[in-house]
């Protein structure tokens, strides 16, 4: 099969991805470095979507966190 | 095609050991493809056609060419492929090798920080001042031993906005005293390492009075 092989775990709490290269898998590290990302979004009143960690952090600010799996 | 359609009659062809049984499939076989041109070659030649057993000779020549080049290319992907694997059980080990120094490297700035906590405790103080005086130099060598390892700590202040980039929300709190979504108390401090977040600091934010408590 041509092209990248890309798996997607996409949990109720967390979510994880990983790859793989020539046989063995590589788990894709979030921008934060975490090998998982926490599964929530938000949204700013920009309208701009946060994912994962930034969105667990404010999650006691009901208005703008919404947990999404 | 058999025999019979080479050479017109139902007789076998002279030298028969170079008849090839077009029954079976020879379409992936280079060398069986070889042995049939020599034998049209041969037969043509029989018949007086030079010019077209030139033709399948250089054909035989191209074919061979084409062999030595398909084995080089298997050759050299062969090598690099090699050279590929080492390379990454090389790098594997180089990583693993530096996490370890790294982690030694913190562990010898957090041991001094750890002897100077033992002097603190084992000696005797007369006041209270004296001991706290001693704590705060502790606390000053363990700043600067984050600073050597490249930490710095995320400089936010009470009645900043918060930004969930860099601190966590652990509640909020009504008040009136500061604007809704700012920062009302520090908790615990936050870090980077680099440009990195290292740590966010925990905080409690500011609820206005009006705001509801859960939309959803």
């Amino acid at each position: 099969m041509p092209g990248k092989l890309i798996g997607i775990d996409l949990g109720t709490t967390n979510s994880c991805a990983c790859v793989m290269e020539r046989g063995k898998y590589k788990v894709i590290t979030n921008a934060e470095g975490s090998r998982t990302t926490p599964s929530v979004v938000s949204f700013t009143d920009k309208g701009e979507a946060l994912v994962g960690h930034i969105t667990q952090r404010q999650a006691t600010n009901r208005r703008r966190a919404r947990w999404e799996a | 095609m058999d025999s019979t359609e080479i050479n017109g009659s139902s007789e076998p062809i002279k030298g028969d050991e170079n008849v090839i049984d077009l029954s079976s499939d020879t379409s992936g076989d280079a060398s069986d493809l070889q042995t049939f041109a020599d034998g049209i070659a041969d037969l043509i030649d029989d018949q007086g056609n030079a010019d077209s057993a030139s033709e399948l000779k250089a054909l035989k020549s191209r074919v061979k060419e084409l062999e030595d080049s398909l084995h080089s290319e298997e050759n050299k992907y062969a090598r690099l492929f090699a050279d590929f694997q080492n390379l990454r059980n090389r790098t594997s080990k180089e990583i693993q090798l530096g996490v370890e120094l790294a982690v030694k490297q913190i562990l010898l700035e957090v041991l001094q920080i750890l002897d100077s906590f033992n002097r603190c405790l084992t000696s005797t103080y007369q006041e209270v001042t004296d001991f706290r005086t001693g704590v705060g130099l502790i606390q000053k060598q363990f700043y600067d031993a984050l600073r050597r390892l490249k930490v710095s700590e995320i400089e936010i202040q009470i009645g900043d906005t918060f930004d969930a980039h860099v601190a966590e929300a652990l509640t909020m709190l009504d008040t009136t005293a500061y604007p809704e979504g700012s920062i009302v108390d520090i908790c615990e401090k936050g870090f980077r390492i680099g440009d990195q977040l290292l740590r966010p600091a925990r905080v409690v934010v500011a609820r206005g009075n009006n705001s509801p408590e859960n939309l959803m």
